[in-house]
């Protein structure tokens, strides 16, 4: 047990992870995110890291505004206009979208100086994970239907990750 | 119970349809497929959502504390389906700690409050919100749980302390000058009609009348109980911080005010007495109820300490005529500022009365670093005044004790003056 402690008061409770660690991970996968979907198009420039970093940073200060949701929105735009992106890129981009929800969504509910206790994470991952299996199963076949061509390691590719995404729906606790 | 799905959820709802429909139009289905887990994830947690209230307590704790240590147990109950529930803890209404806990049916959360305040205290307000599947919808807030606690003042040990000039009774602790049984040897006196056989000394006797014309019999100085009346002025309760004085702000909560010293210090030399087998009293000099009589035992120091912990400053103080009665030939020891006339002036009072009078200085440590210039101004001059008033009672033999200078020490060199005569007090 591990307490929440302030000078004055202290609550006893399981492991927590700082709100602000949600936070700064919720920006990374927004950044990383945005990148990868620049980079399905275009080369990366010193530009689009900085607006990505731009980005990433709002989405850190103020989760609870949608900002989050913004950022998805952005990258699902830049890979329109980028041309049909591989096999690989989709399925990442699929998993950091639905990643950077789930991270902030958490992250907006309490302030920077809160914690969230790990199992309510842990609880709550399986979820999203077993979504995360079809939305790659879906991914895969968006692909092929939109005639990219789909090479024999980039199916291998798709194969491990779906597979690590069902391990880990399979491994994490089940909801009450 | 109504469950609201949150800002950032809808947004992600929104979203994900947004390029569910820009992939289908445009003939995108690697577009369309980015928004389609947030839109399930989303309605799968929609559905999902529980019904039912969150609620929260805050309950006596079984575990014993310790002194300064407040403890308490956050009962939340949460409905089947809650992602956890967002307790928020407040003291004083400030924000204290805030986190996002599971909670499976029902959960004790042990809550620890450090306070060096004593006295009637809100313990702590907690604050209950149920977050929902995927934290995309929550519960309206719970009501608000708070408890009101009594803080008993704490106590520290006391070496030695003064006794009063007369000590009462023919038992006790103290060996007083008048003759009777129980204590060392007073003188060898003839015998009198009246003296018990059994302290015939017969070695005396034998070297003094051989005869056996006249018997001498050892007499000895009886057993006696000291009377103290404890009072405390509750009229001011100040933190450290003068800035704070003028009852605008609240002191610091980290701070203990002049009232919670003089409550500790108080219970302590009550404890102190109460230990060595004398009677304490209590009285307090802004309330005008009858005073508690002096006793003896654990029981008093019980009802000392719980009658020091409801004192407190109401409203604009009655002003005393005269200084209370006190039993005779009770020793008094006055706890107050002395930032006014009043307490010093009952104080000298008593003295000219005959009673032997500590006063004992509960102004904590004063802080200084942050005062404007006006303030220090403002400062000098209480804290001269106060210095005349403190000068004033050691010249009407009123002896004065700074509780924040090694009070064990002060006090037990007013202990060794009085020690000076056997049963006797100071002067």
């Amino acid at each position: 047990m591990s307490g929440r402690r302030s000078l004055e008061v202290v609550v006893e409770t399981g492991r927590v992870v700082p709100t602000w660690v949600l936070r700064v991970v919720g920006a990374v996968l927004v950044a990383v995110m945005l990148l990868v979907a620049v980079g399905s198009g275009w080369h990366v420039g010193p530009w689009h890291v900085a607006v990505a970093a731009a980005v990433a940073c709002a989405v850190m200060l103020r989760p609870w505004t949608g900002s989050a949701a913004l950022a998805v929105g952005v990258a699902g735009v830049v890979l329109l206009m980028g041309g049909p992106a591989s096999l690989p890129t989709v399925m990442v981009l699929v998993l950091l979208a639905h990643a950077v929800l789930w991270v902030s969504s958490f992250a907006a509910r309490a302030s920077w100086s809160a914690g969230v206790e790990v199992a309510v994470l842990a609880g709550e991952a399986r979820g999203p994970a077993a979504v995360q299996v079809g939305a790659q199963v879906l991914a895969v076949v968006a692909v092929l239907v939109s005639g990219a061509d789909v090479g024999a390691s980039d199916a291998w590719r798709a194969f491990a990750l779906i597979g690590a995404i069902g391990l880990v729906a399979a491994v994490l606790p089940r909801p009450r | 119970m109504t469950w609201t799905r949150t800002r950032s959820a809808w947004a992600g709802v929104v979203v994900g349809a947004l390029l569910v429909l820009l992939g289908a139009a445009f003939g995108r289905p690697d577009v369309a497929v980015l928004g389609a887990a947030p839109v399930v994830a989303a309605v799968w947690d929609w559905w999902r959502r529980p019904t039912t209230e969150v609620t929260v307590d805050l309950e006596a704790s079984d575990e014993p504390s310790e002194p300064g240590v407040l403890l308490a147990d956050v009962v939340l109950t949460a409905p089947a389906g809650a992602a956890g529930v967002l307790v928020r803890v407040r003291r004083r209404h400030r924000e204290m700690s805030e986190v996002l806990v599971r909670v499976d049916g029902e959960r004790r959360l042990p809550l620890s409050v450090l306070t060096v305040r004593t006295g009637p205290q809100d313990l702590a307000e907690v604050d209950a919100l149920g977050i929902g599947p995927g934290a995309a919808s929550a519960s309206e807030p719970a009501e608000p749980a708070s408890r009101a606690v009594l803080v008993l003042p704490a106590t520290r040990p006391l070496d030695d302390v003064p006794l009063p000039p007369r000590l009462r009774g023919l038992t006790g602790a103290h060996e007083s000058r008048r003759p009777g049984e129980g204590g060392s040897l007073r003188d060898v006196h003839p015998f009198t009609p009246g003296d018990r056989l059994r302290r015939i000394d017969w070695r005396v006797t034998a070297r003094r009348a051989p005869d056996l014309h006249e018997l001498y019999v050892r007499r000895e100085h009886a057993q006696a109980e000291a009377v103290v009346m404890i009072v405390v002025d509750s009229r001011d309760d100040v933190g450290p911080d003068p800035a704070t004085w003028r009852g605008s702000e609240p002191p610091d909560a980290a701070d203990a005010t002049s009232l919670d010293v003089a409550r500790q210090s108080a219970a302590s030399v009550a404890e102190a007495f109460l230990g060595r087998g004398d009677r304490v009293g209590l009285d307090d000099l802004a309330a005008m109820r009858r005073p508690l009589p002096a006793g003896g035992g654990r029981r008093q120091l019980d009802r000392i300490r719980q009658a020091l912990a409801v004192t407190a400053p109401v409203g604009e103080p009655a002003r005393r005529v005269r200084a209370p009665q006190l039993p005779s030939g009770a020793l008094v020891v006055v706890f107050s500022t002395f930032l006014d006339d009043d307490a010093a002036a009952v104080a000298a009072s008593w003295r000219r009365a005959g009673h032997r009078v500590v006063a004992v200085d509960v102004l904590p440590r004063v802080r200084t670093s942050e005062l404007s210039d006006r303030q220090r101004i403002a400062l000098r001059i209480v804290t001269l005044s106060r210095e005349d008033r403190l000068a004033a009672l050691a010249d009407a033999d009123v002896e004065v004790v700074q509780w924040r200078d090694a009070p064990a020490v002060a006090l037990a060199r007013l202990a060794r003056r009085a020690q000076r005569r056997t049963g006797a007090g100071a002067r």
